[in-house]
């Protein structure tokens, strides 16, 4: 980051995010002042819905492309997703099992803190099944397939719920589909302070995750504890998606190509990209929600279609541009 | 217009008809257009537990097995027969096997959840499937097909009387706002060609819809956002939380929806006009009994006697 | 890629373990098949089926009872097969363990076009309609993944299964926003199709299935040695030239054309294509002229077994085989790897 090409793209992209962050603020069914007095339609609307909102958005975007760029790095295997450990499956299947055993909807909040358990769960249990700590070391991708059979059983298992419980199905559908709106202004600080650790965490893994780059035989001659760096990568990892499915249920294609982003810009230096792996998934989610408010307005799209639509063009762009990914 | 377009490539071409000696009934409204049904039906088996059960229910049917949608019977029909029905498995996926040891004389279901085995089921006994989305028509298929029209009509002319009733009885111009509350979001059942039931209801009591909930294609329903329920400017709001099956208060999710200050802006809930409903009928509508209590609960909001 | 050593060591040639291993496998899936037709809501012993057989039926419904059941066995078969063929040819050009027929975006351009019919037109849907609409679906979404990837040289099986996951990516964004979008009244049917269900099955899939693998399986016969030779090639686009190339796309569309036959017959079946080419390597070592034998095999015998349990575990509730495919089949998967790890 110290080279000086490295610091017009960076300031680029964060003057990128502050105009995504700015447009989610102002641009909805109505467009409004982001900076109107308090007392205001307008002032009402920033406050309950659009900052909230815009926190949520970015906080998942970061986290989900930033998740995606450590496993990508740790598994060294560009297909690795958050999705394919497993995360957003046991999220899913957490919470449609709740929803069929209660006997009234609960709130959001409680909500996602089911979503939590259950991506955290799953997530460690793909890695147990996958042989632990000590297959881990060797063979990350292992934990990939795993993780994707686990996936899979689980979405059949939530299938099945699904299909016996209809009332579960309408009660999920829109929690499924995953969305940045309507999470109250209490949930949202509530995560504030453990997504900043767990992005600082991610981020401070960098450096030592870079050793890893350059083959486990050097690494352990520096005096790096490869396996034990992995594990602690893959907690963060996991954590990371874990506050994301929570808060705004499963987003999927965040995770795949936010890294991507990051890779094509700087290359293998692990700190610039993970930085820019973070804020190109949050400046994609922003911009992928304020279009989906505004493409079918007063209605909306639901978020995860316009992130893929927004999102495919550009990765199929890299794909050719670069031969091998 | 894509639509009806495809509608006429993807549906079932209307069978040929075959000589029939008990009664046969053609309705558009019936899969395949035509069915030979008994003249009298003795061993009904409904395939869905909403309308065709629970209109065969109020027609006094013989029903003597039903597919599910959950675990068990609705308690609507409990100790409307002799013996409860039988259960055939889930609508989804109904047990051909359990169909086949009940010895049907004619089976009920509806059009888009069975129509995969149709085949297999019309093998076993004449098999009507019900294609349409106004539930009154549905009631008079189900009739026609298990010669009960004058149990139907007798029926539906009760229910006109109390509509026009409490339609006379109605403020003019009264606007209602329709909401249900689901966690992560809200779905306003809108008034159209093909409303659901309950807001069918609504407008046969000469209620009127904010322009919002209003549509003249076939949309059932919209998912607004909280920003989104700014539109909702009826006069009143009703709102109900979760599905039939619920019957908790669900008091967290509703304490989290109108805590918001958007919804404390919306109109009505400053006119302190906003009602919360049972959702057993108004999201598990099955017939006249619904209707019924449909029509309860609007006079109860507008305070007219029971 | 000789030998990886992931077989026991038994001091028996290659190929006459494989034999072993395609014996026991088929003494299985016909006991298994002997076990779909005398299991159900009521059990038939084989006495009654033969009875029945020779035309003198112990009940009025035996005759149709075995109609169902014979049905719905003979698709299950038909349908492992096809996929567990489709994955296996899949991993082997793409060259990658983590491929299954919906890498290529076979499963999601099927599941969106069967969406579209089932939700958003009105009227009651023919199963022909809708295996059309699937086949159609899956065609154009692996016709989109093919020309993404396009090279002028050699196929490129890291950009063919980018470009999966791309397409597939927008594909389950799109169904999702269909099922949104859709009357709720009209989704319980498209929810079952997405849980590959055998529940109903006729004849007509049956002879569409098995018409099907009459063609493809000499095709595959003959393919797959040359298969091995595909995976053998070390460097993708040099190697064997413009033969080898048409040869690699060729076999795309086969496996393409196998998982949409499975798929057109029963809706969406996942996972046999991902474990049983695993589950087969694991048993008969990695060349494909034995691989691919087993993982047919296995796949029938995933797809009848998983069809069985999903109908007499809490009779008369039919739970759809697909679904089911995944629940027994993870343990299994982890069961194995474990096994041949420590």
């Amino acid at each position: 980051m110290t080279s000086l090409r490295g610091t017009p793209l960076f300031l680029g992209v964060a003057l990128l995010l502050a105009l995504a962050v700015l447009a989610s603020l102002s641009i909805g069914i109505r467009i409004i002042n982001p900076f109107a007095a308090s007392g205001t339609l307008d002032a009402i609307l920033l406050h309950a819905s659009r900052i909230p909102r815009t926190a949520v958005a970015v906080g998942v975007g970061a986290g989900l492309g930033l998740a995606g760029a450590i496993l990508q790095t740790v598994t060294k295997n560009v297909l690795a997703d958050p999705g394919l450990l497993g995360i957003n499956a046991g999220a899913a299947f957490a919470v449609v099992v709740v929803l069929s055993l209660v006997d009234a909807p609960p709130s959001l909040a409680i909500l996602g803190v089911v979503a939590t358990a259950g991506a955290l769960a799953t997530g460690a249990l793909a890695f147990a099944l996958a042989g632990g700590t000590r297959t881990f070391e060797a063979q990350p991708l292992r934990l990939i397939l795993s993780g994707g059979v686990l996936a899979i059983a689980l979405g059949s298992l939530t299938q099945i719920v699904l299909l016996l419980q209809p009332g579960a199905f309408e009660a999920s559908q829109v929690w499924l589909a995953g969305s940045f709106a309507d999470r109250s202004v209490q949930m949202v600080t509530v995560y504030l302070v453990p997504s900043v650790i767990l992005l600082l965490a991610g981020f401070a893994l960098a450096p030592t995750l870079s050793v890893l780059l350059v083959g486990e035989v050097q690494s352990r001659s520096l005096g790096v504890d490869v396996g034990k760096l992995r594990i602690g990568a893959f907690a963060v990892a996991a954590g990371l998606c874990g506050m994301a499915v929570s808060l705004a249920g499963p987003v999927a294609f965040v995770g795949l190509i936010a890294p991507h982003f990051g890779r094509a810009l700087v290359g293998q230096r692990l700190l610039p990209s993970f930085v820019l792996a973070a804020a190109s998934g949050a400046i994609l989610v922003l911009f992928a929600d304020v279009a989906a408010r505004r493409l079918v307005a007063p209605a909306e799209l639901p978020v995860g279609i316009v992130i893929a639509m927004l999102g495919v063009p550009f990765y199929l762009i890299l794909l050719r541009r670069r031969a091998r990914l | 217009m894509i639509r009806p377009a495809l509608a006429a490539v993807f549906t079932f071409a209307a069978s040929a008809s075959i000589a029939c000696d008990g009664l046969e009934v053609t309705q558009e409204t019936l899969v395949g257009g035509t069915i030979c049904a008994p003249s009298e039906p003795q061993r009904i088996v409904t395939l869905d537990p909403y309308y065709s059960l629970l209109m065969a229910a109020e027609l006094d049917l013989p029903v003597i097995g039903t597919a599910l949608s959950g675990d068990s019977l609705p308690s609507q029909v409990e100790g409307v027969w002799d013996t409860d029905p039988e259960l055939v498995g889930q609508m989804t996926s109904p047990d051909l096997e359990a169909i086949l040891a009940l010895k049907p004389d004619l089976i009920i279901g509806d059009a888009y959840s069975q129509a995969e085995i149709m085949e297999q089921l019309s093998e076993i006994a004449p098999t009507a499937l019900v294609d349409t989305a106004d539930w009154k028509t549905y009631l008079r298929t189900v009739a026609s097909v298990a010669g009960a029209d004058s149990t139907a009509d007798e029926k539906l002319a009760a229910y006109q009387t109390a509509v026009a009733e409490t339609a006379a009885a109605l403020p003019e111009g009264a606007t209602v706002s329709f909401l249900r509350i689901v966690p992560g979001g809200f779905q306003v059942y809108v008034a159209g060609p093909s409303a659901y039931a309950p807001m069918a209801v609504l407008t046969e009591l000469g209620i009127e819809r904010p322009p919002f909930e209003t549509v003249s294609d076939d949309t059932v329903l919209k998912r607004p956002t909280m920003e989104g329920l700014l539109e909702l400017q009826g006069d009143v709001m009703i709102y109900t939380i979760g599905g039939a099956h619920h019957d908790g208060d669900a008091k967290a999710l509703e304490d989290e929806v109108t805590s918001n200050p958007i919804w404390q802006a919306l109109p009505s809930v400053k006119a302190g006009r906003a009602y919360r409903v049972e959702p057993t009928h108004w999201m598990g509508f099955g017939g006249l009994d619904s209707a019924y209590e449909i029509i309860a609960d609007i006079r109860d909001i507008y305070g007219l006697p029971e | 890629m000789t030998t990886l050593n992931i077989t026991p060591q038994t001091g028996w040639s290659p190929d006459r373990k494989a034999l072993t291993v395609s014996l026991t496998l088929t003494a299985a899936l016909l006991a298994m098949a002997l076990a779909s037709l005398c299991f159900g809501l009521t059990t038939m012993p084989p006495a009654d089926i033969w009875a029945t057989l020779m035309g003198d039926p112990p009940d009025v419904n035996s005759d149709r009872i075995l109609t169902l059941r014979w049905h719905r066995l003979i698709v299950g078969i038909g349908v492992g097969i096809c996929l567990a063929l489709s994955g296996a040819i899949l991993q082997a050009i793409l060259r990658n363990p983590l491929v299954e027929p919906g890498v290529i975006g076979l499963n999601s351009g099927a599941a969106l076009a069967a969406a579209f019919v089932l939700v958003l037109t009105t009227g009651a849907i023919s199963n022909a309609s809708l295996a059309t609409a699937a086949i159609l679906g899956a065609t154009t979404a692996v016709a989109l993944v093919t020309a993404l990837a396009w090279s002028p040289g050699n196929l490129q099986p890291m950009r063919l299964i980018l470009a999966g996951i791309a397409v597939a990516s927008l594909a389950g964004a799109l169904l999702t926003a269909a099922m949104l979008a859709g009357s709720p009244q009209r989704l319980p049917r498209l929810l079952v199709w997405l849980s590959g269900d055998l529940n109903g099955v006729s004849a007509k899939d049956a002879h569409l299935v098995w018409i099907a693998l009459a063609g493809a399986l000499p095709l595959v016969a003959f393919v797959a040695r040359r298969l091995d030779i595909a995976m053998l090639d070390p460097v993708s686009g040099a190697g064997l030239g413009h033969r080898q190339r048409i040869i690699t796309y060729a076999l795309l569309g086969l496996a393409a054309a196998l998982a949409g036959i499975a798929t057109a017959v029963c809706g969406i079946v996942v996972f046999v294509g991902l474990v049983a080419p695993h589950l087969a390597r694991r048993l008969t070592g990695p060349m494909n002229r034995r691989v691919l034998p087993a993982a047919a095999l296995i796949g029938a015998l995933i797809v009848s077994s998983a069809d069985l349990f999903g109908r007499t575990i809490d009779p008369p509730t039919q739970l759809p085989a697909g679904l089911i495919c995944g629940l027994i089949g993870a343990p299994f998967f982890f069961l194995l790897m474990r096994r041949h790890h420590g």
